[in-house]
């Protein structure tokens, strides 16, 4: 197997951030939590604490090895292999979704009349090219990117802020006016999206050249996103109100656009673009890279390049077909997926968990 | 070979397909102003102000021989619906319309009474709209405010938008624009104004505020009430006030600097009521007694005049608004909203405020007298 990418702990935080913030502002599926959202996103990182701490000690135990051998010496073939090739389904599926998202986006409130598949196929394809050139290029990749992302993100909301006349504190209240199932059953959904998307990086953490401090840097880095996303949440809710914000399909997009600071400041939706543009790029490549890269390991491959043209095919199809319209995206990010990721991103972990604790304790493996 | 085929077809699908949405900026047809009302059976009718760049760039612009404004072309059609009523228009002009400069919306009355989700909708669905347009309603036929031809600007909508713009800028007049009126359409706590406009032969003058009740215009207030009304919705929207001496004869005017407003509310069981206060001050800046003003005794007798006078001003806007017109256009829902969320699960907003008592209370603050010493 040649892939002997390395990344550092900082390329691996920024990798992070920009996969958890990359299209999250786009979608903000909290579902009844509604003008608590901005809780739920708080809560929903707090609960995806759970599934990251047991993929770093899922990662710690097994070290340099792939989840894609782990899970299945831990679980046997029989077991194991079926449910590593359920995972590639899911990240493919879920880079599928990406690459939609964003193509979604262009088509409604850029270019209307350009195909999606033009979207879907240029955004796929660009991520297929850096996939080729290996994990090392991606993160190289995260280090430019990302801390414009984090940059662009902040400064749209200070700046949506501090424009007169469209912040309304106001809107915020009544805080937990929804109740607090409705705030857990909002929390539940931000778990699962953007956080619990996160397994992905069960699959980074070999290539780590440091695991020592990967607990903390990856923590830390989820506290941060949650705290900008939540913001963001804020920025939005108070711009736009709770009722106007249901009315509305890219709310970020809409509240970004009234920005206007001394005649100066103002027209600024292209950051937002960039930053869904970029984030979800980095996003998809990373998808891609443990697809390919974990086929080619269970099927034995020396190479993983080769399928990195056919996958990349596969998902910009899938994007396009996946959905019939928009309304059935915003519905299954709501109902469906929630349930759809739990399985992976926390009951398989926990099981390959406790079988290897169970394991180590009745004989050294 | 295989990576070569490969990047051939991608490419040539990309550049088969991917200009599909590209318009270059001299090919645009820029609708500068939109004019909508109701027409008979239902119809709407339409009147588009689209910019003509070339024709603007040369000469004074102003107004050519036979009544047609340089650098504006004005499209009228009919139509059930609004993006047929474009269909219709794109027929006439040679460029796509595009409406990513619209600057204000300018619906008549007649269809403002009849109901605006419709246009709502539309402006809301179209990713071209910006939400920093000016949502205006006039009295009349819409199509008088887009034939203004302002001596300042070379384009009525650009005029539109700097006088309305400075009003907010003066604190004369808060910059209700149609994202604004989104949002409170939108809610269930508060309904929604837009401003009213007049227009002239070369100007136009707010003529006060629009009553909504959901997306139905169901009255208006003249701009003294206006200002009223916002004074105690907002805090916001100051004009002169005029009152007499206390002592002796003649007049003082009243100029508001600033204003607070806090809107109390009290719950008992599910009954509610409310208490404003309104706090402005301000200087004196003309009056036409003669008794000097340098008296501490007499300038406490002009502020509760002023505040007197005020707040008869701002009750009589709230009785027209709570008894008359039965909307809670101030966003006294709001506050039960944000402070009594069970409360307010329980109460029919809507049919409730027309009885709630709301009791206002003003105070004024002089706090200069200009550079005159009397």
């Amino acid at each position: 197997m040649r892939e002997e990418g390395q990344i550092s702990q900082q390329q691996f935080a920024f990798l992070l951030t920009a996969y958890l913030v990359g299209r999250s502002t786009l979608l903000t599926p909290v579902g009844p939590a509604k003008q608590d959202g901005w809780l739920a996103v708080l809560m929903g990182a707090l609960l995806a604490g759970i599934p990251a701490l047991i993929w770093l000690a899922l990662g710690q135990r097994f070290g340099r090895q792939s989840p894609v051998t782990y899970i299945r010496q831990t679980l046997g073939e029989f077991l194991g292999l079926p449910l590593v090739i359920l995972y590639f389904w899911l990240f493919l599926h879920m880079g599928a979704g990406v690459a939609r998202n964003m193509s979604e986006m262009y088509v409604t409130a850029l270019m209307p009349e350009t195909p999606i598949l033009v979207f879907s196929a240029a955004i796929v394809f660009l991520a297929a090219s850096s996939v080729r050139s290996g994990v090392e290029c991606i993160s190289r990749l995260a280090e430019i990117l990302t801390p414009w992302l984090v940059l662009f993100v902040m400064s749209l909301n200070v700046l949506t802020l501090s424009t007169p006349n469209l912040v309304h504190w106001q809107y915020l209240k009544p805080i937990l006016g929804s109740g607090w199932l409705n705030l857990l059953r909002g929390a539940f959904l931000s778990f699962a999206f953007p956080f619990s998307e996160a397994v992905v990086f069960g699959f980074v953490f070999p290539h780590l050249n440091d695991s020592r401090s990967m607990r903390r840097y990856t923590l830390v880095t989820m506290a941060f996103v949650a705290v900008l996303l939540s913001v963001t949440y804020v920025r939005n809710l108070v711009v736009l109100g709770p009722y106007e914000i249901a009315h509305l399909t890219f709310p970020s997009l809409t509240a970004v656009e009234q920005i206007d600071l001394g005649d100066f400041f103002q027209r600024l939706e292209p950051l937002i673009i960039l930053i869904w543009t970029f984030g979800g790029f980095l996003k998809l490549a990373i998808l891609l890279y443990v697809v390919c890269l974990g086929s080619a390991q269970l099927l034995g491959l020396k190479d993983y390049r080769v399928l990195v043209l056919p996958f990349a095919i596969l998902m910009t199809c899938l994007s396009v077909l996946i959905y019939e319209n928009f309304a059935q995206v915003e519905e299954f990010y709501s109902t469906i997926y929630p349930l759809y990721t739990l399985p992976f991103a926390l009951l398989l972990p926990a099981l390959v968990l406790a079988i290897a604790l169970i394991r180590g304790k009745l004989h050294v493996p | 070979m295989l990576k070569i085929v490969a990047f051939v077809l991608v490419v040539l699908y990309l550049g088969s397909q991917g200009w599909k949405s590209s318009r270059d900026i001299e090919n645009r047809a820029f609708v500068m102003m939109a004019g909508i009302d109701a027409a008979p059976g239902g119809n709407l009718s339409l009147t588009y102000n689209i910019a003509i760049p070339a024709a603007l760039g040369a000469g004074g612009g102003g107004e050519s021989e036979g009544g047609e404004q340089e650098g504006i072309l004005r499209l009228k059609t009919e139509a059930k619906s609004i993006v047929e009523a474009r269909h219709t228009m794109q027929g006439k002009v040679a460029n796509p319309i595009f409406f990513g400069h619209l600057q204000a919306i300018v619906i008549g009355k007649e269809l403002a009474e009849r109901g605006v989700r419709q246009v709502l909708d539309v402006l809301l669905r179209n990713a071209d709209i910006r939400r920093k347009s000016w949502f205006l309603v006039t009295e009349g036929n819409p199509e008088e405010v887009l034939e203004v031809k302002p001596k300042q600007e070379k384009l009525p909508s650009l005029y539109i938008n700097r006088a309305l713009e400075m009003e907010s800028y003066l604190q004369m007049f808060p910059a209700l624009r149609f994202g604004q009126f989104m949002i409170t359409e939108s809610r269930s706590d508060q309904e929604p104004v837009a401003i009213m406009v007049k227009p002239d032969k070369d100007s136009i003058t707010i003529a006060g505020l629009a009553i909504f009740k959901g997306d139905k215009m169901v009255g208006q207030l003249n701009a003294t009430e206006a200002h009223h009304f916002l004074l105690t919705a907002r805090g916001y929207g100051f004009q002169p006030t005029l009152v007499p001496c206390p002592r002796g004869e003649g007049e003082l005017v009243f100029v508001t600097t600033g204003a607070k407003r806090s809107i109390r509310p009290h719950v008992e069981g599910n009954k509610v009521s409310f208490s404003v206060l309104v706090k402005v001050e301000g200087n004196i800046m003309e009056k036409t007694s003669s008794t000097s003003l340098r008296d501490e005794d007499y300038l406490r007798a002009v502020e509760s005049s002023i505040a007197s006078k005020l707040q008869r001003d701002l009750r009589t806007v709230l009785h027209r608004l709570q008894k008359e017109l039965k909307v809670d256009s101030y966003g006294f829902g709001q506050t039960i909203r944000a402070r009594y969320p069970k409360v307010w699960k329980e109460i029919d907003w809507r049919k409730e405020f027309p009885d709630v008592p709301i009791n206002i209370q003003v105070e004024a603050k002089i706090r200069r007298l200009g550079m005159a010493a009397n």
